[in-house]
């Protein structure tokens, strides 16, 4: 506790915030000290709000305490101030009497708990409760009463599809449960909540299906999130790197989605969903690697249109992967591999330029990369604008210019146009990171290179587990029936089975 | 997190036989014909088949002893049946045969790439990355070079039948007649060499421990489709070699290379060296991964330490070492792997362990029976 309260001061560069000694600090029964411990402990945000009334004539009081903008004040007016002024609400007489009447007869809200502690309170009120103090008792009503600002369920923009729902998971965490209740009413449903992140306590819930995802499976996810020890979680990513198999990986090994339907789907597969509020990306584990080649849109065609569109991207993703080392090692090493007039046609085209092609190859993949990052980060219209223009006017001026070849600039753009086939943006991160190494190793040693590379990655690929589960299954370790959902996507009425997550499944 | 650590020992049955074909590719694509059409013959391939059928027998009987021993590999039956310090001597010396069995394939690689792909390049560059990459997989454990294995077959296989039958345009059936024309000494010398290479997938029973489930009919169905496999793919490439080059085969340092030189189809698909060169360097390194592990495996085994896997990597630089000193040349390679150099040595040593360890067998069988009567 202290070290915390250290680096708030250290942040803040302020003297130590006052706060509850322990977690068990009691509430006073004098509504006047609790106020002033509130104050004290929450300082003077201007969000803060205390409200006192006094319906009772003996001069006892109430003390209303929330967050403005976290609580709902039009709710508060409706479920705490209206039933107050209620004809024959109980003035006078035990206090206790009337903090029990508050809870039980007037407080026209659905959650309302008691807390006896003054941390209690607090931690309430920080979590858009809303705290009520009865003059005399020494405990809190806490009125849940919440309205998070939220952008609503937003449409999916890393995960486009066509056919599919245009739903996308929200910035708020009850939302996001809400909707997986929506796609999965089935009792057996489950969301097992956490709080993570010492000073922003952010709410992290488990989504699992009780009797379809392994018991090990859901005790290994809540063992590794319990085992998180950050000040602050705000965002997947914070979780999802401290919590993933083999960090050093540039493979990633949980699957981030923002689609409704692709976590439902996960969770009928007997996966585990780990929400975090405060973000629309949710976790999926554990994560294979066909996963990051599969779209929702192969499901909502027709399986043969859903099979040619993985062939298809399976073909990208060697193409983003390998084509310009191909390319290298074809002009350095293996001439003879390339057709006669076509090698004819590049050396013609290579005349005069000054890089050696590995060079030339790694220069213009560098280029490629800025400019896919500038349209990124800039605001639409003008990133657009820049890629176009980098994309066009810079080639064109490279090639013109006798720096690059015009092969060399179809093979990089192929490649980039081939990488944005990858629909999960993580894995496409991966194949970049990779790209250059094939290209050098193509460069410096031919297809021997690009091979032992190769198989160099497949290892590496086989010995990668995602929560107790290899991460190239079905493939190898193989399992015949779940085949039907990798290199094709086979008829829904022919696929019986569920796939197999557990990790007993998956030995050999 | 106890049975992810367990699944690190465990093989099934489909990965032991991948990774046996595997480590086949290469003699057959690469040592087989070159040795066999040395000494021009049309129907050597019919020797080469016979050759590798044979070894069904020895690798059955091993298959049959290994599952009675409890599942034991090679070494812990040698311990076993002789005790520890004869067991322990077979151990090593199965030991040194495997890892020469991988240095011979380190240098295979060198000779084709500098051969007629690379000249430019030190011979020790390729040895160095083949053994590295082959230390990484057999010191990442059985599982995840059994699971390589899978995906690598997966890829190498199709190349491997592109690679015999993209030229049949260009082959000529007529070279392979008359058809038993030669007479029974180069079918012998073709089955010698065959017969030799294809023993050497008793390296899969060093896996046995290892192997899930390990019944009886798992192990006859992984060996006998094995030597099957194994004798199909030695009479198809000596056959389609042959067939595509006649008695110019007999000149040919690389006869499949050339085979995939000569692939031209429509007028776009031309030169396909590609297609052995990748099939040659990933089979080879997975070989390579499989003889370093067993080779650590025997040594472990022998010094009763707990696994090899800390013994991979000294192993891999012994094995770079010995890629030097083996042979000089090109030649003096296609020369070791004569019928009467490594295909008598090879068949003594593999036949040799096979006999032994089933003698021990019989003997302890014989031993404990004798010390039940007397019970």
């Amino acid at each position: 506790m202290s070290r915390i309260a250290g680096k708030l001061r250290l942040m803040r560069g302020r003297r130590k915030p006052a706060r509850p000694t322990s977690t068990g600090d009691r509430l006073s029964p004098k509504v006047d000290r609790n106020e002033a411990l509130m104050r004290e402990t929450l300082g003077d945000s201007f969000d803060l709000t205390f409200r006192t009334l006094q319906p009772d004539q003996e001069g006892r009081r109430l003390l209303l305490v929330y967050l403005r903008g976290a609580v709902d004040e039009k709710l508060v007016a409706d479920a705490v101030l209206r039933p107050l002024g209620q004809s024959g609400f109980p003035v006078g007489g035990d206090p206790r009497a009337v903090f029990a009447s508050l809870r039980d007869r007037y407080l026209a809200a659905g959650t309302v708990e008691t807390t006896p502690s003054l941390q209690g309170a607090i931690d309430g009120i920080l979590l858009a409760k809303v705290a009520l103090l009865v003059d005399g008792v020494p405990e809190a009503l806490l009125i849940f009463l919440p309205a998070w600002p939220t952008r609503g369920l937003l449409e999916p923009e890393t995960e486009v599809n066509i056919r599919g729902s245009r739903d996308g998971f929200s910035t708020l965490i009850i939302d996001n449960t809400a909707v997986l209740r929506r796609y999965v009413k089935d009792p057996r449903l489950r969301f097992e909540r956490r709080e993570i992140g010492r000073l922003s306590r952010t709410k992290v819930v488990v989504a699992h299906i009780a009797g379809l995802a392994p018991d090990s499976l859901v005790a290994e996810a809540c063992r590794r999130l319990d085992k998180v020890k950050l000040d602050g979680v705000l965002a997947t990513a914070y979780i999802e790197e401290l919590i993933r198999d083999h960090r050093w990986s540039p493979f990633p090994t949980t699957f981030r989605t923002e689609r409704p339907d692709r976590v439902a789907a996960a969770l009928l597969e007997g996966r585990v969903a780990i929400l975090v509020d405060g973000t629309q990306f949710v976790l999926i584990v554990p994560a294979v690697l066909t996963m990051f080649l599969t779209t929702v849109d192969d499901w909502y065609e027709s399986f043969l249109v859903g099979t040619a569109l993985r062939i298809l991207r399976y073909a990208s993703f060697v193409v983003s992967l390998l084509f310009p080392a191909l390319y290298v090692s074809a002009i350095s090493f293996h001439q003879e591999m390339v057709p006669t007039r076509l090698a004819f046609g590049i050396t013609q085209q290579r005349q005069g330029i000054p890089f050696p092609v590995i060079v030339e190859a790694l220069l213009l993949q560098l280029i490629f990369e800025v400019l896919r990052e500038a349209g990124l980060r800039l605001p639409q219209a003008v990133g657009q604008a820049v890629t176009i223009v980098g994309a066009l006017i810079v080639g064109q001026q490279a090639v013109e210019a006798g720096l690059v070849s015009p092969v060399m600039l179809i093979v990089i753009a192929t490649t980039g146009i081939a990488s944005f086939v990858t629909p999960v943006y993580s894995m496409s991160w991966s194949v970049r990171l990779l790209n250059p190494l094939y290209i050098i190793l193509g460069g410096t040693l031919g297809l021997f290179g690009i091979v032992s590379g190769l198989v160099l990655m497949e290892v590496h690929l086989t010995a990668l587990n995602s929560f107790g589960l290899a991460y190239m299954s079905p493939l190898s370790p193989s399992r015949a029936e779940e085949l039907k959902d990798t290199f094709i996507r086979w008829p829904l009425w022919a696929s019986k089975r569920r796939p197999k997550v557990s990790r007993e499944d998956h030995q050999g | 997190m106890e049975a992810a650590k367990r699944s690190v020992l465990v093989i099934n049955p489909f990965q032991l036989t991948a990774l046996l074909w595997l480590s086949r590719i290469e003699t057959a694509s690469v040592f087989l014909p070159s040795v066999t059409t040395v000494d021009y013959a049309p129907d050597t391939w019919i020797g080469a088949g016979i050759g590798s059928l044979l070894a069904i027998v020895p690798l059955w009987v091993m298959g049959r002893v290994a599952v009675a021993s409890g599942g034991l590999c090679l070494v812990g039956m040698a311990q076993k049946f002789y005790g520890r310090v004869l067991g322990g001597a077979v151990g090593i010396f199965l030991a040194q045969f495997f890892l020469l069995c991988g240095a011979c394939t380190i240098r295979h690689v060198v000779e084709v790439y500098t051969g007629i792909i690379t000249p430019e390049t030190p011979g020790l560059v390729y040895s160095a990355i083949v053994a590295g990459v082959a230390v990484v997989a057999a010191a990442a454990g059985a599982t995840i070079l059994g699971r390589t294995a899978v995906m690598v077959f997966a890829t190498v296989v199709p190349l491997l039948l592109l690679t015999l039958i993209l030229p049949l345009n260009r082959m000529n059936p007529g070279h392979l007649m008359p058809f038993m024309h030669s007479h029974l000494g180069v079918l012998a010398q073709a089955g010698l060499i065959s017969f030799s290479f294809t023993m050497q997938g008793i390296v899969g029973f060093m896996l046995m421990p290892s192997l899930r489930p390990r019944t009886t009919k798992e192990v006859d169905a992984i060996f006998l489709t094995y030597a099957v496999a194994s004798s199909i793919m030695m009479a198809a490439a000596a056959a389609s070699i042959t067939a595509a080059f006649g008695p110019l085969s007999a000149s040919l340092t690389f006869p499949v290379f050339s085979l995939a030189q000569r692939i031209q189809i429509a007028g776009i698909i031309e030169r396909m060296e590609i297609l052995p060169v990748f099939l040659w360097t990933a089979s080879d390194i997975l070989r390579v991964a499989l003889m370093l592990w067993a080779a650590a495996a025997c040594l472990a085994k022998t010094f009763g330490l707990e696994h090899g896997r800390r013994l991979v990597l000294p192993l891999g630089f012994v094995s770079v070492v010995l890629t030097a000193f083996i042979v000089t040349n090109v030649f003096e390679m296609l020369g070791f792997y004569t019928w009467d150099l490594w295909g008598v040595y090879g068949t003594v040593v593999q036949v040799g362990t096979v006999l032994l360890l089933s003698t021990g067998y019989l003997l302890a069988r014989k031993g404990s029976a004798r010390r039940r009567r007397h019970a």
